[in-house]
């Protein structure tokens, strides 16, 4: 008969198979909606369900779980346990009386209207879903159908109840409702004859546990064992596990514990010691008295010739390793889809070949005999199907998978009977009830019946659950990677064997290629190697989720740890630019404060950082950024080759004693010209003396010389003049002057706009040299005699008014501006006149004056230490207008030789004289365009000191070298450091500017398009361009010291300054990074807590 | 985390600036003229380039490929071009790699093949993962339904590290395998193809997408050969890759004020001007990458070595080009020696540049090292009380 089952099962179980889980799912909700029609399909499917399901704990099978086995392809202790569990749950809560009860009669009692129509019901459905198949048992089927159905409907409720308490809030809830409702069923005789209250419970409870957690399962396992040593043959395996419960075993106390409820354990072990006593037997009549004659074990399957045997086997080792791989969780582990497996030797083969060989290999032959002659229940040859139940399973998050959730939170709590009961008649939503067979010599005992009393409709969800899954574990997967299996011949050519390359295995059977090409392990190395598109499923064994959870909270740290740093950079760099900010304003302010300092004590300074003599003040926050390493090189040496503080004072004195002189030789020639028109009433300007009223000194006249020298500050108040200088020659010349100051007409006629009239000249703090770098007007207030000075101002040129002077500079400019042209005349006369000025100026330093006549210059020179030499031009914008005005008008050579018959005939050389002016166009372009533009001065200083030291560069004149360097610093788009202006210089003498065929640099100083270094050899600029590239070169490969002639800097340590980087650590250790250290405490210590909160729950 | 911070906002590409470079490294872009031309207005007018256009356009001419040389390389990729198609669509029994696409790149695709060089690419991409004997048997696929559409045509299938290659007598298809993208970390070294190899066939598959958008300008192609035929000829470009030279002959014609295409006199000519210029120099913005995500500047292909070599040949070759020496540049007359000897030209001797980069001290000076450490450590200490 039994065989019989199984092979209608068989049929039956491979259309499950096909089925797919899905079928598993709808049929449940099959179950809700339709209790009659579809409960059978719905039943057939959950039952492959479940099977694949069990397949995974793969406990040894009970006899008892034979039986069962007998309907349902699955036995599972512990699921067998849960059922009673149930059993004993919905025991204690329908009855309050222990007294025992033939089976059906408390069913009865309880839903007796129910039972017949479930029993119906029942048949219906097996008579669809098998159909052909099960042709043969139907009528089996119907009679434990028809004795099932008393207590049927006791399951019924026990099943309401289940869910309750199947709570463990993991998925395979309604897995476990399917499994508990079969051995329910099973039990039922059970519970009927020993209808002992309140133990039922708990017990149920901890079956469920152990199938959410593999340690309690191994604890019920234990207590099996417990069992079998007391050598209770055969007992059917609800007295079998009860007796476990009840053995007291610590691993059953443990079980108990974990529902809560001490009364549970006790009522147990009441329990336990009726069937101890034999109780068993009338608990179940139908099981025959022959158990003692064979010993059978059944954790290894094998029979024992007599109790001495069985025992020793017992104490065995093997049977021991068996027993503890039990505990140890599921077994044999599932392989995946394609993993067969022989329920009843336990076995699992990777695939249909290798199953087919073991069905019908010694091994298993043996022990369906045995199973034959002990009566046992042989489960079906048809494999099962290990893997897509699995997956379901053991996905133990619960939220996603759990398709009955709704029932497990509602009994959450079921320690409590009385909760219990409330969960029961709240949720009595699983209505379905297998009954389990209770055979034991080759009858299958009982049938089972489906009921369904009332539906749920949140079970229909189900069915989606393990619908791929099943769809998976078909076993027709196709073999892949065949082109990755070499064949090996021999000499004759014939295939010996097979290399897989991608597994790096050998086998000789062609069969065994095909099952290897199948193979899981073959599919895995497929996808990793060849085809990561390739569907292979996941084994998931409890230490790869392990491990698979631990990543991703580590991934989920990391991220975290991320973010957070992320978030403290910002925080960081905001700080940074705060102190950045700050400290270039620390600089900036300093630095005004310094050049403050030497304005206002006249020790003079030539402009030397240029720019706050430009044309207004230079921004105050120029752009700046931090120092790179180019940066600091180009700084390092700009400090170098900065003139020295003494050196510059030095020019300073000279300069300005120069022109102060000048200025009094000025006011001699006009005081001496005035004095001849006075007397010939004939301006003489060509002799260049006349027509020049000087002027008195304001209102003091008479008063000695007022030397305010170097000091030079009018007291105001005291003088109502401006005027500071008294000439002693001037005295004689007295003259009414008016007190109020005038506005100086001077110089007006001048065309060139470079020469200013200086307004501020009349105001009270008027400058007594030329250090800003414009024109020192000669002019004093009460210039108003018809006669026109000769000498009309000094202007300071070149590298002194452009501020770029160098360390070691000892050469100056100064320029003179005539009002006519200047002669050798009045060279002379002014080199005659100078240095008395000079000794009155500057009493306590000696100079030296010469004319240079070919260079229409006058020398001064400094007769102390660093010899320095003031050159001074004379020069007249004549020369130039007339110059200009020709130009336009005529050719060049009319030009000249008009000028020939015009000029007086000791005139200066021409060219020396627009040079003059050409450099005093030049001062002023300077101070208009370079001293505002960032790193400009300083890039032309480097530069010019590039040109000194560096002969190649030499041709490369300081006018053309300073445009070219404002044009290229000035096309760019933002404003460059120093060390990027000196790169871009170089890239852009290295793209070739200056080589023939380049642009040009067109001078804007003059009127007509000229080339400021149209006079370089075309070798020159190759020289100079090669020189540059290369020089570009080594700034771009960090050598930059190369180019500036200096040594390599050591990298900085302290460039930020110690202040700064003092206090971006103490912030960074202090408030900021503490709090957030306390941060990060916090949320791990939330984290920790979350966890532990989760796996509470999770208990 | 003080170093950290310190240190991690600097900029990994200027590392060796030393840590105190506190603001991210912004590279800029180096003088050229042809961008800032209004600062450098013309003192005299240009000098008549009409024979330097002449000799670029008949370089030009010389380097293209004949019709027939085109036809038979078209031939040959039309037909694998149809295989792979029919691979794509209709893999058949064909299961040892997944065709996801094929795709022609390079050079013929471009419509900037030079004579002599009858090489056209083709990218296919995988779905599967590119192992070497996906590659082969792919090859031997190819070669068999080569060979049954045409039995008398001689065809003979190279594998190769990239891939394979279909040579006819006349014209060689490169078949340049890849992987779709996700694949690509999945690779193992020992059975696939070169991770690297694979990645720049995608980048292929992108340069000739965005050579199609931006690049079609007939100049450009013009001025791409030009300049293939120079890496070819002097050495100190071999560096050059063609997408760094596709990238630089584009941004020399397009890339000025008024947006429309330089003349190819210009145009070539300031291809020096930027490379002498440092243009692919560190520190330089360079040219990022259209196709890269990230701004990543081509040129950092190159390691320092040959971007100096590359500048330095530029900026030899400039000086040579401004005294007027453009026959022997375009390889018109005389030899390639130019770049490394010394020349005369009409009185001008240009000589040759020396290399600027020298290889990186090993060691770093121990100081700064210790105080470095001394910041990690407070922060070890930081992250243990964490």
């Amino acid at each position: 008969m039994a065989t019989n089952n199984y092979f209608g099962f068989t049929h039956s179980g491979t259309q499950y198979g096909t089925a797919g889980a899905a079928a598993y799912q709808t049929g449940q909700t099959g179950y809700a909606v339709t209790p009659t029609a579809a409960t059978a399909a719905t039943y057939t499917a959950q039952r492959a369900g479940t099977g694949y399901e069990t397949a995974y704990q793969t406990a040894a099978t009970h006899t008892t779980a034979g039986t069962y086995a007998g309907w349902y392809h699955y036995n599972l202790p512990d699921q067998e346990e849960t059922s009673i569990t149930g059993e004993g749950n919905r025991l204690k809560n329908w009855r309050t009386d222990p007294t025992v009860v033939p089976n059906c009669i408390p069913n009865q009692e309880q839903v007796g209207a129910g039972t017949p129509a479930a029993g119906t019901t029942y048949d219906y459905g097996y008579g669809r879903t098998a159909q052909t198949a099960y042709d043969s048992t139907k009528t089996y089927y119907q009679q434990p159908a028809a004795a099932a159905a008393t207590y049927s409907t006791t399951d019924t409720h026990y099943q309401a109840s289940k869910p309750a308490f199947s709570t463990s809030t993991y998925t395979a809830t309604t897995r476990q409702v399917t499994q508990a409702t079969p051995k329910a069923a099973s039990y039922s005789s059970a519970y009927t004859t020993q209808g002992t209250p309140g133990a039922s419970y708990s017990t149920g409870y901890t079956a469920a546990a152990p199938q959410t957690t593999n340690t309690t399962k191994a604890a019920a396992n234990t207590t099996y064992s417990g069992y079998d040593a007391a050598l209770y043959s055969a007992a059917t395996m609800y007295v079998a596990q009860q007796a476990q419960t009840g053995a007291g075993t610590g691993a059953a106390a443990a079980v108990t514990t974990n529902t809560g409820t001490a009364k549970s354990t006790s009522s147990w072990q009441g329990y336990k010691k009726g069937p101890m006593s034999g109780g068993m037997k009338t608990m179940k009549p139908k099981q025959p008295p022959k158990p003692q004659q064979l010993h059978y074990c059944d954790v290894c399957k094998i029979s024992c010739a007599g109790p001495q045997t069985y025992r020793e086997h017992l104490e065995g080792q093997k049977h021991k390793k068996k027993e503890s791989a039990l505990k140890l969780g599921s077994a044999p582990a599932a392989r995946g889809g394609n993993a067969l497996r022989c329920e009843l030797c336990d076995v699992t083969c990777t695939g249909s070949d290798a199953y087919a060989a073991h069905i019908r290999g010694a091994k298993h032959q043996k022990l369906v005999k045995l199973h034959t002659k002990l009566g046992k229940p042989i489960p079906s040859t048809e494999p099962v199907v290990v893997g897509g139940g699995i997956k379901t399973t053991t996905g133990t998050t619960a939220s996603t998978t759990t398709p009955v959730k709704t029932v497990t939170t509602t009994a959450a709590k079921p320690a409590i009977p009385g909760a219990a009961k409330k969960t029961v008649t709240a949720a009595p939503k699983i209505n379905f009830v297998a009954a389990g067979s209770l055979g034991t010599v080759g009858t299958a005992a009982t049938g089972i019946k489906a009921e369904i009393a009332e539906v749920k409709s949140e079970i229909k969800e189900e069915p989606v659950m393990s619908d791929s899954e099943l769809a998976l574990s078909d076993k027709d997967v196709q073999p892949v990677g065949q082109d990755y299996i070499e064949e090996i011949k021999n000499e004759e050519g014939k295939v010996i064997s097979f290399n897989c390359k991608l597994c790096e295995c050998r086998f000789n059977d062609p069969n065994a290629k095909e099952m290897h090409m199948k193979g899981r392990r073959h599919r895995l190395q497929y996808k990793k190697k060849v085809n990561p598109e390739l569907v292979v499923d996941v084994k998931p064994s409890l230490r790869q989720r392990k491990l698979q959870e631990e990543k991703l909270r580590r991934q989920q740290m990391r991220d975290e740890y991320w973010r957070r740093r992320d978030e403290e950079r910002m925080m960081e760099e905001e700080e940074r630019m705060y102190w950045e900010e700050r400290r270039r304003y620390e600089e900036e302010v300093e630095y005004f404060e310094w050049y403050r300092r030497y304005g206002r004590d006249h020790r003079g300074l030539p402009p030397p950082p240029p720019r706050p003599f430009g044309p207004g003040v230079p921004p105050l926050m120029p752009v700046r950024r931090p120092d790179s390493s180019d940066d600091r090189h180009v700084i390092a040496r700009h400090a170098e080759i900065y003139p020295k503080e003494d050196e510059l004072q030095a020019v300073q004195r000279i300069v300005s004693h120069t022109e102060k002189a000048l200025k009094f030789v000025s006011d001699h020639l006009a005081d001496m010209a005035t004095a001849a028109a006075k007397q010939t009433a004939v301006p003489k300007p060509l002799v260049g003396t006349g027509a020049k009223t000087a002027i008195g000194v304001g209102a003091k006249v008479g008063t000695p010389p007022v030397k305010t020298g170097t000091i030079g500050k009018p007291a105001p108040g005291l003088k109502p003049a401006v005027g500071t200088k008294v000439v002693p020659g001037a005295s004689p010349v007295a003259k009414p002057a008016g007190q109020g100051p005038v506005p100086s007409s001077a110089m007006t006629n001048k065309t060139e706009p470079v020469e200013k009239p200086k307004p501020d000249m009349s105001k009270e703090d008027k400058k007594e040299d030329g250090r800003d770098g414009n024109l020192f007007s000669f002019h004093r207030d009460k210039d108003d005699s018809q006669v026109p000075r000769v000498l009309k101002g000094v202007m300071r040129v070149g590298v002194l008014a452009k501020g770029l002077l160098l360390h070691g500079d000892t050469a100056v400019n100064l320029v003179v501006l005539c009002a006519e042209k200047p002669t050798r005349t009045l060279l002379n006369k002014v080199v005659e006149n100078l240095p008395k000025q000079l000794q009155v100026v500057a009493p306590e330093d000696a100079y030296k004056v010469h004319r240079k006549l070919e260079e229409s210059a006058i020398i001064v020179m400094g007769v102390k230490e660093p010899h320095i030499t003031v050159t001074i031009t004379l020069t007249s914008p004549i020369m130039r207008e007339q110059l200009l005005t020709l130009e336009g008008s005529g050719d060049s050579v009319s030009v000249s030789q008009a000028q020939a018959t015009k000029d007086p005939p000791d005139v200066l050389d021409k060219q020396k004289c627009l040079d003059a002016l050409a450099a005093l166009r030049h001062a002023k372009w300077f101070q208009a365009r370079a001293t505002g533009l960032q790193s400009c001065v300083m890039v032309i200083r480097i530069l010019r000191d590039l040109c000194q030291r560096v002969p190649t560069w030499a041709p490369l004149n300081s006018w053309a070298m300073e445009l070219l360097v404002e044009k290229v610093i000035s096309s760019a788009a933002q404003p460059l450091s120093p060390g990027d202006a000196l790169r871009r210089i170089m890239e852009a003498l290295a793209s070739g500017i200056l080589l023939p065929g380049g642009p040009g640099l067109l001078d804007p100083c003059e009127k007509d398009p000229s080339d400021a270094a149209g006079n370089m050899l075309p070798q020159q600029r190759e020289d100079i361009t090669a020189s540059a590239q290369h020089a570009l070169r080594l700034i771009a490969f960090r050598q930059i010291h190369k180019v500036l002639g200096m040594d390599p800097l050591p990298p900085p340590k302290f460039t930020r300054g110690r202040f700064n980087r003092k206090r971006r650590r103490d912030n960074s250790s202090g408030e900021g990074n503490d709090s957030e250290a306390g941060d990060g405490k916090k949320d791990k210590k939330e984290d920790v807590d979350e966890k532990m909160e989760t796996e509470k729950s999770g208990k | 985390m003080v170093r950290g911070r310190g240190r991690g906002g600097m900029g990994r590409g200027m590392g060796r600036l030393g840590p105190f470079k506190v603001k991210p490294f912004v590279p800029r872009h180096p003088f050229d003229l042809a961008l800032c031309e209004s600062a450098f207005p013309r003192v005299k007018a240009l000098p008549d380039e009409a024979a330097f256009t002449q000799a670029l356009l008949k370089r030009n001419t010389d380097l293209s490929p004949s019709s027939h040389e085109q036809t038979s390389v078209l031939n040959l990729v039309t037909k694998i071009q149809t295989v792979m198609d029919n691979l794509v669509v209709a893999p058949g029994t064909f299961d040892a790699c997944q065709l996801e696409e094929v795709r022609q790149v390079g050079s013929f695709k471009k419509g900037t093949m030079m004579t002599g060089h009858n090489v056209a690419d083709i990218v296919v991409i995988l779905k599967t993962l590119p192992t070497r004997e996906a590659v082969e048997a792919l090859g031997i696929k190819v070669h068999e339904d080569l060979k049954s559409q045409d039995p008398h045509e001689v065809l003979s299938v190279l594998t190769n590290d990239r891939g394979f290659e279909v040579s006819s007598s006349e014209a060689t298809v490169r078949i340049l395998m890849t992987t779709v993208h996700h694949n690509l970390r999945k690779l193992d070294p020992e059975l696939h193809l070169d991770q690297k190899i694979l990645q720049s066939h995608l980048a292929a598959i992108r340069h000739s997408r965005w050579f199609e958008e931006n690049a079609h300008h007939s100049s450009i192609k013009v001025l791409i050969r030009l300049l293939r035929d120079l890496r070819n000829r002097f050495e100190g470009f071999e560096p050059l890759s063609p997408w760094m030279l596709d990238l630089l002959a584009h941004s020399s014609i397009m890339n000025n004020p008024s947006r429309q295409a330089l003349p190819i006199n210009q145009a070539y000519r300031r291809v020096l001007q930027l490379l002498a210029a440092g243009l692919f120099l560190p520190g330089s913005a360079g040219i990022s990458d259209p196709c890269e995500g990230g701004n990543i500047r081509v040129h950092t292909a190159m390691s320092l070595e040959q971007q100096d070599m590359v500048c330095l040949t530029a900026q030899t070759l400039l000086r040579v080009l401004a005294h007027g020496g453009y026959r022997r540049i375009l390889g018109l007359e005389g030899h390639g020696g130019i770049a490394t000897e010394m020349s005369v030209w009409e009185g001008v001797v240009v000589s040759p540049l020396d290399k600027a980069y020298e290889k990186p001290p090993e060691k770093k000076d121990g100081e700064e090292d210790d105080m470095e450490a001394d910041g990690g450590g407070d922060e070890a200490m930081e992250t243990a009380d964490n």
